[in-house]
């Protein structure tokens, strides 16, 4: 009979029955674990000894030395003594271990054994045949990275092992054996929850456990440090590099702004379009750079000189958008003709969709998908690897543009009028809607932004920044500056406490916390930053 | 003004800009063919899209006072037709807020 860790063998002084709420037993087995996980052993025990309450039983500690060994016959005989956690099938327990020893031998070449296995062992589970079908498939495999990609089974012996043992830990009564790390995961999930609930939320740096995770307005960006003035004409689009170093800016004038983000000054300003420039895309490796126009050409610049490595002839209408797949040899570009299509960096075409007249698009960061947005109100999803579209999301209204996350699951989308709709592109559902930013008539932009993309900021027709809190929807600042129309906001990847919109005005707003705003405008009154673009306090 | 894209009808019958074939109007839109422009024949319609609207003007016309605007294609920028912002005989008055396109400035694409 296994021990109950509940009922301790040793009754020793019990200094209170509860710990400010939480049951003393739970309490005190974590805090086992945690000591014993950051290597103070011999304390663990002392503490175990103590209080009486044991970390696992030594029924546990066994079947867990015979999964990490291998000892395969006697973790079946334990797996059976097991107290498993309510409406958990011990067979399917059993066959997950089966499934090891199975994929085990295979890796090993001994197959003779391994279809022993599968005849005698893995074969008595009926209850899930097309599960079987694969596993016997299996054995046709001719390399070990064949084996594990089709099996999705790690190569390592002791690191699947160990997952087996998670997967198999998780299935078992939590009163018998803790998870594993679970004071940590209860700690991390606790300053998820500050970071969650925290409006401001720009940096992890001072996260501590001692006190409750609060970042204070100062260090959020709601001030311009900086005014970029270059252009023309109405500034349509800005695009961070992927290193934050550099900015780069699309106007009605038919140019391209480089901008270095050290000095705040103007590095470069491509010019060889011959009507305005809609759009911009940075390589993932910044080398290159697209730039999409009004005259249907989109050109493809060498970012290290600055020359124009070819223009391509494709579209019959004004180019939209453009994206760049993560391998940098690839990217799409959109037009209202209506194609996308599809090029490598040579300017050869590889492939065309002609379904509808795209406004924007966007392709995840894993490559995987590519979200468009149409003349007819429909977001398009397609998958890159099938070039198949995947799903098709009719709004209903006038799209303006369209943004996706860094963990590739979600696009952000501008609505006519007024709204900023966040969708599950893999559920295919909408998740959350940012009302506020005044849109109408013209295109105007929106973007991910902060430390882990918490933030969604948008320009707006009543020449405002609109700030929201990604998760809760809350209006957190808008931010007044600019004169006219609001056409693009753009967060810098490295920096998450800085972010750019351009305006209708000819200006890129630069937009800092007000802390670095004094930092700059001290140096101003020492003579020694005036060179530091044009400032405005 | 910002980014504006021009608008893509979808219908059967479209008429479009002659010098860019930019879409101006649906044949539902169509009112009335009896109308004389500045190059002859031309058409009232209830709605346009894509055009650049100019200031108002006073016009005499062979059926009485009328203020309108001039309208220009907002993709080339040519004159295509006015738009009537008021009409002083009662008459006439259902034309208000109506446009008008110079059946020699625009092109009929059927698909």
């Amino acid at each position: 009979m296994p021990v109950d860790p509940m009922s301790p063998t040793l009754p020793i002084s019990r200094p209170a029955s509860t710990y400010c709420g939480h049951n003393v037993t739970e309490v005190t087995r974590l805090m086992i674990q945690a000591l014993s996980d950051i290597g103070y052993s011999d304390l663990a025990t002392s503490l175990e000894k103590a209080s009486g309450y044991s970390i696992e039983t030594p029924e546990v500690a066994s079947f867990r030395k015979a999964i990490l060994s291998g000892d395969w016959d006697d973790v079946e005989a334990r797996i059976r003594m097991l107290e498993l956690k309510p409406g958990v099938d011990v067979e399917s327990l059993v066959f997950s271990v089966h499934r090891q020893k199975f994929l085990e031998l295979l890796q090993a070449k001994e197959v003779q054994k391994a279809m022993v296995v599968l005849r005698t062992q893995l074969s008595t589970y009926q209850s899930d045949l097309s599960k079987l079908h694969h596993l016997s498939s299996l054995v046709m495999c001719t390399s070990t990275k064949d084996l594990c990609e089709r099996a999705n089974w790690e190569s390592s012996r002791p690191k699947s092992r160990l997952a087996l043992l998670e997967s198999i830990q998780d299935k078992i009564s939590p009163s018998v054996m803790i998870a594993p790390h679970r004071l940590a995961t209860l700690l991390t999930q606790a300053q998820e929850s500050q970071i969650s609930k925290c409006l401001y939320h720009c940096s992890n740096q001072d996260m501590t456990l001692y006190t409750d995770h609060c970042c204070t307005k100062n260090n959020f960006p709601t001030v311009t440090t900086h005014e970029l003035v270059y252009h023309s004409n109405e500034v349509w689009y800005a695009q961070f590099s992927h290193d934050g170093k550099k900015l780069a800016s699309a106007s009605k004038d038919g140019t391209v702004a480089i901008w270095d983000l050290d000095s705040f000054s103007l590095l470069h300003v491509l010019d060889d379009h011959s009507d305005s420039v809609t759009y911009i895309g940075w390589s993932p490796d910044d080398s290159m750079m697209l730039t999409c126009s009004r005259d249907t050409t989109v050109k493809l610049w060498d970012m290290t000189d600055y020359t124009l490595m070819c223009t391509l002839n494709a579209h019959q209408v004004q180019v939209s958008s453009c994206a760049w797949l993560p391998n940098g040899k690839e990217f799409v570009t959109s037009s209202l003709d209506p194609e996308i299509i599809l090029w490598n960096t040579s300017g050869t075409k590889l492939y065309t969709w002609s379904d509808d007249r795209i406004y924007d698009l966007s392709i995840t960061a894993d490559g995987k998908k590519m979200v468009s947005i149409c003349t007819r109100h429909m977001i398009h999803v397609y998958d890159l690897e099938t070039r198949e579209k995947t799903s098709q999301i009719f709004i209903g209204k006038f799209l303006t543009c369209v943004s996706t996350s860094s963990d590739s699951r979600y696009a952000l989308v501008n609505v006519t009028a007024d709204e900023i709709h966040l969708w599950d592109i893999e559920k295919i559902q909408l998740v959350r809607k940012y009302v506020g930013q005044r849109q109408g008539h013209f295109i105007i932009r929106s973007c991910f932004g902060g430390p882990s993309q918490n933030f969604v900021a948008s320009g707006s027709e009543d020449s405002r920044v609109y700030i929201w809190n990604r998760e809760y929807g809350t209006l957190i600042d808008t931010l007044p500056g600019h004169v006219g129309t609001v056409n693009c906001v753009a967060w810098n990847p490295k920096d998450p406490e800085m972010f750019a919109s351009a305006g209708d005005d000819h200006v890129i707003r630069i937009w800092e916390p007000k802390s670095r705003l004094l930092g700059d405008s001290e140096k101003l009154s020492n003579g020694n930053a005036i060179s530091k673009g044009k400032l405005r306090i | 003004m910002g980014l504006r894209y021009i608008v893509y009808l979808s219908s059967d019958r479209i008429y479009t800009c002659k010098q860019c074939r930019t879409h101006l109007t649906n044949h539902n839109d169509l009112v009335s063919k009896q109308f004389r422009g500045q190059h002859g024949a031309a058409f009232l319609f209830d709605a346009v899209v894509n055009v650049a609207q100019g200031s108002i003007e006073q016009r005499r016309m062979t059926t009485g006072e009328h203020r309108v605007r001039d309208v220009k294609c907002a993709q080339c920028g040519s004159y295509v037709g006015w738009k009537y912002e008021w009409a002083e005989p009662p008459s006439e008055q259902y034309k208000i807020g109506k446009f008008i396109l110079e059946a020699e400035l625009i092109v009929l694409v059927s698909k």
